[in-house]
């Protein structure tokens, strides 16, 4: 059996008015703030990620952060985002992971419809966008296709 | 901004990033990050120690940012990761073998107290020094449920644990917090 509650202690109004007294105060400071995002964006630039150029094939926030693509890189995405689209599924990111100049790696994002079989969704897309890599790119170099994401629907 | 349109931003923002768009990444810093940084810094004795947690933190969710699948809401995926920096930062300060009574037997230390100066209170001050003597758990339930505003099922989320550990480990904060300001009482 659990004890009962006793209530409140002798400090319980001391603590309320303190606690409400840091929830205002704001330890932050701009120039704090400044220096710490400074201090961040060093170990960034250090940390390995994939890709140089992005394409984001629809409309949202992110949008506005796409890359300067080359001739390729935009065939690449035209013709990927219509070989994804005869899926039934729709691309909605494509990334190109380039190593010193080379084409080495496609990474996908892709959306597929509620119901769909989200392996069966990657595996048309990785097959889709692959025979378009080979067409425009694999001619020149080897390239691996990976699908990073399947997003789909909650059920209504 | 609505809830629900922040909550879709930061999807799409975290969804970008998880491609590698650096600039998505930088905005989920700068939305987030500040109240990452309050946190650990509540949690943490020395500033030093709460910005190296956070750091730590956003260097991780850079890196793993596709395990973010939208099932909460970005910010308290965000907090989960620097809640386990900074145990991991104040594990290290501590050699000993990992006890919540041995954390909580900390001395008072002004000079790193990063809310003496800014406060303005002695009273809020005399808060966060009861608070740092807290075993951790005690302290991050206390942190993110009172002063973050955070639901009992949310901190649980942060801290990888239960809404019902959650609930004990306020409990016995708020008993212990409450006889250390006992002397404050009018």
């Amino acid at each position: 059996m659990t004890a009962p509650d006793p209530g409140p202690g002798p400090g319980a109004d001391a603590l309320a008015r303190a606690r409400d007294e840091l929830r205002r105060a704001r330890p932050d400071d701009a120039e704090g703030w400044t220096a710490f995002a400074a201090t961040l964006q060093r170990r960034l630039r250090d940390v390995a990620r994939p890709g140089r150029a992005l394409r984001v094939l629809e409309d949202g926030p992110a949008a506005a952060g796409a890359g300067v693509l080359r001739v390729d890189e935009r065939v690449v995405a035209d013709a990927a985002r219509r070989a994804v689209a005869a899926t039934g599924a729709r691309l909605v990111g494509l990334l190109l992971d380039v190593t010193d100049e080379v084409p080495t790696r496609v990474a996908l994002q892709v959306w597929a419809p509620y119901g769909t079989d989200v392996r069966e969704a990657a595996d048309g897309a990785r097959a889709a966008v692959a025979r378009v890599v080979e067409e425009v790119l694999a001619r020149r170099c080897p390239v691996d296709v990976d699908v990073v994401d399947v997003w789909t629907d909650e059920a209504s | 901004m609505s809830a629900g349109r922040s909550r879709e931003a930061d999807l799409a923002l975290a969804r970008a990033a998880a491609l590698g768009d650096r600039e998505a990444f930088e905005e989920v810093v700068q939305r987030h990050g500040p109240v990452m940084l309050r946190y650990a810094r509540r949690v943490l004795r020395d500033r030093g120690d709460a910005e190296e947690a956070v750091q730590d933190a956003l260097v991780a969710a850079w890196r793993t940012m596709e395990r973010y699948r939208g099932d909460s809401a970005l910010r308290t995926w965000l907090l989960g990761l620097t809640s386990h920096k900074a145990l991991d930062v104040a594990r290290r300060r501590r050699p000993q073998p990992v006890d919540d009574e041995v954390l909580a037997a900390t001395p008072a230390d002004d000079r790193s107290d990063p809310w003496a100066a800014t406060s303005g209170s002695e009273l809020a001050a005399a808060l966060q020094e009861a608070l740092l003597a807290l075993p951790y758990g005690q302290r991050a339930a206390w942190v993110l449920v009172e002063l973050e505003g955070m639901t009992q099922q949310e901190a649980a989320d942060i801290m990888s644990t239960t809404p019902d550990s959650v609930r004990g480990n306020l409990y016995r904060a708020r008993r212990r917090l409450e006889e250390r300001m006992a002397r404050w009482r009018p």
